[in-house]
């Protein structure tokens, strides 16, 4: 049996996996949990599987782990509320040498990020799909499973969502 | 608020300063540019709605400042990093992938006989094959000798009727030992000898391609 190959399998998707599920889920434990149940699925179905749909049966899996934890989330918390424990990984890079802009520029990354999980699907998975994740619209409508011309439509209104969220914070950043 | 958009438009934008330009949209030309702003800027927009959405955002502080902001928040989620799995995580499904054998895995490995018992389920499967093809050959040409012998009974059949009728018609008696000797003899020799050519003719046919 060809192990290797499954090894082989496992590297090349496991980041994509985890960096969707970090992104949607903005909570590590979580987000290992969905890598490690989609792996497992991934290992009892990867010998049945095509290899031209693999990223996509993959992407929509994880997409699938990852609803089915904010869906548990809100039956056990009621709503999805910011983590304020989760680590401000990007924060501790200096970017700006000016304090006040590197604490405002952070400020809006942390807000950014928490608006992107309260965005409604499938925008959410489409804006991370696209913008962080840098897929093509076909990749993304195949994992997905709605047209590519839907998935533009998806996209520009999830960022248009995000800017609405984000438009009082900027609007205080500058009066400020 | 509105009343920004309204006069900005019309003005040419000279009131830029004076407006709150992280207002939402509400005069009905920011909001159609706003609905544009996202495909503008992935440069996914026709040349005619960027034509005139230009002309609004030059004089739209508003806006300009959404467009801006729409611009910062492409920019900030494409600089998002990928994030690398945990390796404790690659070494959890590992290690349930060693402890939970596939299906396909688990029938290989109940299957496969013993490593020393192989070279004599090879001769077994080779001698099995043999038999096969030999015993395939042997019952086609019996079904081809059934053929012919049918064949040749029905036209010796057919050739003494034609005798009988001729022998009716011409008042002619024909004795058992002239239809033994002229007709049933020959006929059989010749079928005999066919018979002796073809499954020669066959023999070499199989000894050709053996």
């Amino acid at each position: 049996m060809r192990e290797g190959e499954f090894q082989d399998l496992v590297s090349r998707h496991r980041d994509r996996i985890y960096t969707f599920a970090f992104y949607s889920l903005k909570n590590r434990e979580d987000a290992e949990d969905v890598t490690q149940e989609v792996l497992i699925r991934l290992w009892k179905h990867w010998q049945r599987l095509d290899d031209e749909f693999l990223t996509a049966w993959i992407l929509r899996v994880t997409r699938n782990a990852c609803c089915d934890v904010v869906r548990r989330r809100r039956t056990h918390q009621g709503k999805i509320g910011d983590n304020p424990h989760e680590p401000e990984i990007e924060s501790m890079a200096s970017r700006d040498p000016d304090p006040h802009r590197e604490a405002e520029a952070a400020d809006f990354r942390r807000r950014l990020r928490a608006a992107l999980r309260t965005l409604p699907e499938p925008h959410r998975s489409i804006v991370i799909l696209r913008e962080i994740q840098g897929l093509k619209y076909d990749e993304i409508a195949a994992a997905v499973g709605k047209p590519l011309n839907t998935i533009k439509v998806y996209l520009h209104r999830g960022r248009k969502l995000l800017r609405e969220q984000l438009r009082e914070v900027t609007a205080y950043a500058k009066a400020s | 608020m509105p009343k920004h958009r309204e006069s900005n438009h019309r003005n040419g934008g000279r009131e830029r300063q004076v407006t709150a330009p992280h207002a939402p949209p509400n005069a009905p030309a920011c909001q159609t540019a706003d609905a544009l702003l996202e495909a503008y800027v992935d440069d996914e927009i026709g040349a005619e709605d960027r034509r005139r959405l230009d002309a609004h955002l030059a004089a739209c502080a508003g806006c300009s400042a959404q467009l801006d902001l729409a611009r910062r928040i492409r920019s900030e989620l494409r600089e998002l990093e990928p994030r690398s799995c945990p390796q404790q995580v690659t070494a959890a499904v590992v290690a349930h992938a060693e402890a939970h054998p596939s299906w396909s895995r688990r029938l290989v490995s109940w299957l496969a006989p013993p490593r020393r018992w192989q070279p004599a389920l090879a001769l077994l499967l080779v001698a099995a094959l043999g038999l096969g093809v030999w015993y395939a050959v042997s019952r086609e040409a019996a079904n081809q000798q059934a053929a012919e012998v049918a064949r040749a009974e029905a036209e010796v059949k057919l050739a003494l009727a034609y005798l009988g009728r001729i022998s009716q018609r011409t008042g002619t008696a024909v004795g058992a030992e002239v239809l033994e000797d002229r007709v049933v003899t020959p006929i059989a020799r010749s079928i005999t000898e066919a018979m002796l050519l073809r499954s020669a003719d066959s023999r070499g046919g199989e000894n050709h391609a053996l």
